[in-house]
């Protein structure tokens, strides 16, 4: 399947065709998620309507998380096959991940000051999520930081593969160490531990940031597939340019 | 009732802004990511309509 994918054309057209469906569905998933979300959910009996700050917070630190996979498992295939797909998804997913990332350390602070008394503490959940983001900045600056792409294509695709080291810190952060943070409530051995009430508009909420995802990596990666074109065109073109010259040259040879 | 919504139990300080920093992230970067796959089509399409005349003027060159 991935061979299948893997062809730039055909991608593009795959693309195409999904993106409005994924967009479309992303949008009405928030949409649903923010009223539940906003409206029609209670609030935390501990936590007041801070809790309503979750409905935000974990969807973007799933997707900072599970993005960063996504991005590894990109790097590992650019890194083993060379495939050129695989570094444009790469480059179209760093910055929606770091995006997350930021809002995730950022809802975070807001939820923390009022719930834990500061905007910011060196817990390990939080400081793992800090590294993240940065591993998120580095990939983005080493895969622009040269003057032709592809040159940035491989060391970016192996700093990602060595920040995959810092993904289970981040998720077994709560675990391992004594945190503030909270340990998952979601998904934890012995099932889900949340009331379908508070279950419901984190679910509408992540399935939407997912989508949102997807359909921006799509849009992402189409976009830098026609930049890769354009660069090519234009190379072709500059050597077009130069071809009179050697025309006349092998003119009077012969 | 609406009072007590937009004040959020007394929270609206900090569930707002996470709420509208999180909408404008997300809004944004859709919207430049897809202002770069238009820019980036427009650009495409100006340069595949250009070569024919690169073209037919290396040809001259060379006849």
């Amino acid at each position: 399947m991935f061979d299948y994918l893997a062809n730039p054309t055909r991608f593009v057209r795959i693309a195409d065709m999904l993106f409005r469906p994924v967009a479309v569905l992303a949008t009405g998933l928030i949409l649903v998620g923010l009223y539940f979300a906003l409206f029609d959910s209670p609030a935390d009996y501990q936590q007041g309507d801070t809790v309503r700050i979750m409905y935000v917070h974990v969807p973007a630190a799933w997707l900072a998380v599970l993005g960063y996979v996504a991005m590894g498992v990109c790097a590992l295939f650019y890194i083993v096959w060379r495939h050129p797909l695989a570094d444009i998804a790469l480059r179209a997913m760093a910055p929606i991940g770091a995006l997350f990332a930021m809002l995730t350390l950022v809802t975070g602070s807001l939820w923390g000051k009022p719930m834990w008394g500061a905007w910011w503490v060196w817990d390990a959940r939080l400081t793992s999520m800090l590294i993240l983001f940065f591993f998120y900045l580095a990939v983005i600056a080493l895969a622009n930081g040269f003057d032709r792409a592809e040159r940035g294509s491989r060391p970016a695709a192996l700093l990602a593969l060595v920040g995959v080291l810092n993904v289970p810190i981040v998720k077994f952060s709560v675990d391992w160490w004594n945190t503030l943070h909270q340990p998952a409530s979601l998904i934890r051995s012995g099932g889900v531990s949340i009331d379908p009430s508070m279950l419901t508009p984190l679910l509408f909420m992540l399935a939407g940031f997912h989508l949102y995802f997807i359909a921006l990596v799509i849009l992402r990666m189409k976009a830098l597939l026609i930049e890769r074109r354009i660069t090519s065109l234009q190379l072709r073109q500059a050597r077009q340019t130069t071809k009179p010259g050697h025309a006349t040259n092998t003119g009077t040879n012969a | 009732m609406t009072g007590g919504f937009f004040s959020m139990g007394g929270y609206a300080a900090f569930i707002w802004p996470c709420y509208a920093l999180t909408a404008i992230a997300m809004l944004w970067l859709a919207y430049a990511s897809w202002r770069k796959a238009k820019d980036n089509a427009a650009r495409l399409d100006a340069l595949e309509q250009g070569p024919p005349v690169d073209r037919a003027d290396a040809h001259n060159a060379e006849g």
